[in-house]
């Protein structure tokens, strides 16, 4: 247990309040229920007004109880009421994330600190088709003023989060006959379509593209490409690649099922 | 620690209210209202942080002793 003098993110101290409240309204329940009681009491309002220091370390708003001889201390008034299911509905902001979304970190890698990550959250930034919309709406100024972030901070973030990227190459089987399945592979990844359909080759080789979507590309390789580098390319200087090797589920050893046994491997490098 | 988790702290005050109720016959409590003074504590137990808020130790305050905090809690009768 630490001495109490330590502070926590602002979030961690309501969370922390809330788990309080929560406790202690299952212990009533519980108690009435063994009680056999008709009547038990629930919270309907909270007033609290907390002496506490106020600190802003690194971008997060963190909070301090005050410690003895602390007479400078802040006050900080919270007030909590209860609200029903429907109300909660009516005030939460539908959240339209796909969750197939990589989030702002894993696209943009350390292309931003993580103070700069969270003070983009902090002007409601938390993935990269919001921050793509942003620049897309010519918001930059404003989140460079918000967030304090430099618009040419924010465009390299973009590049970044622009870049394809292959996460997976598999046999692709859906709706296809086992003899159609053994010759075409899918891609899976993101940002795999710009400005129309990707070059994608493997070991240096071109191959042809059935279908290419943002997330998917369906490729009929020669026999001899079931292994090797696969390269997506969708524009200048926007490259993915990947090592995989398949070979051993072309043909008749593909499983009929589509078994999962198919995952890319070795390495996978996006330039 | 003489403090406890403000869970604790709350469903013993609010149970000892509760008692004294169950002895009225003729009236029935529809709410109940708190203003208590309480001293606050952030710790890390068991991994998470912990609100520790309980009534103060001593009656009279000393330079030794966290300011005061003040909690308001209001609570509704409900059919269990």
């Amino acid at each position: 247990m630490s001495n109490g003098n330590t502070s926590v993110p602002i979030e961690q101290f309501i969370q922390a309040l809330q788990t309080q409240l929560d406790r202690a309204q299952t212990a009533m329940a519980i108690k009435a229920e063994n009680l056999d009681l008709p009547l038990t009491f629930a919270v309907k309002d909270l007033s609290l007004e907390l002496r506490t220091h106020v600190e802003v370390v690194r971008s997060e708003v963190r909070i301090r109880p005050a410690a003895p001889g602390d007479h400078d201390a802040s006050t900080l008034h919270l007030a909590l009421t209860t609200i029903t299911r429907p109300m909660i509905k009516e005030n939460a902001k539908a959240m339209n994330i796909d969750p197939d979304e990589p989030t702002l970190k894993e696209a943009v890698g350390d292309q931003l600190t993580d103070e700069e990550q969270k003070r983009l959250e902090w002007a409601g930034v938390h993935t990269v088709s919001q921050l793509r919309r942003l620049a897309g709406t010519g918001s930059g100024k404003e989140v460079e003023r918000v967030a304090d972030l430099p618009v040419d901070r924010l465009r390299q973030a973009l590049a970044r989060a622009s870049q394809p990227f292959v996460t997976r190459i598999e046999p692709h089987l859906d709706g296809e006959s086992e003899l159609n399945a053994s010759r075409l592979l899918r891609i899976r990844g993101r940002n795999l379509v710009r400005n129309g359909a990707p070059r994608v080759s493997i070991g240096g080789d071109p191959v042809g593209v059935l279908s290419a979507t943002d997330k998917e590309i369906v490729i009929a390789p020669q026999p001899h490409q079931f292994s090797g580098m696969l390269s997506v390319q969708t524009g200048p200087d926007q490259l993915a690649e990947m090592m995989f090797n398949l070979n051993q589920n072309t043909g008749a050893r593909v499983p009929e099922n589509g078994a999962d046994n198919s995952k890319a491997t070795d390495k996978e490098t996006t330039s | 620690m003489w403090h406890r988790p403000l869970a604790e702290m709350l469903t013993d005050v609010l149970g000892a209210v509760d008692m004294a109720r169950q002895d009225q016959i003729a009236v029935r409590t529809s709410s109940i209202e708190l203003t208590l003074p309480i001293e606050v504590f952030l710790v890390e137990l068991e991994g998470e942080t912990t609100f520790i808020a309980d009534l103060p130790v001593w009656r009279w305050r000393t330079i030794f002793d966290q300011p005061s905090s003040s909690l308001s809690i209001t609570y509704e009768a409900s059919q269990t």
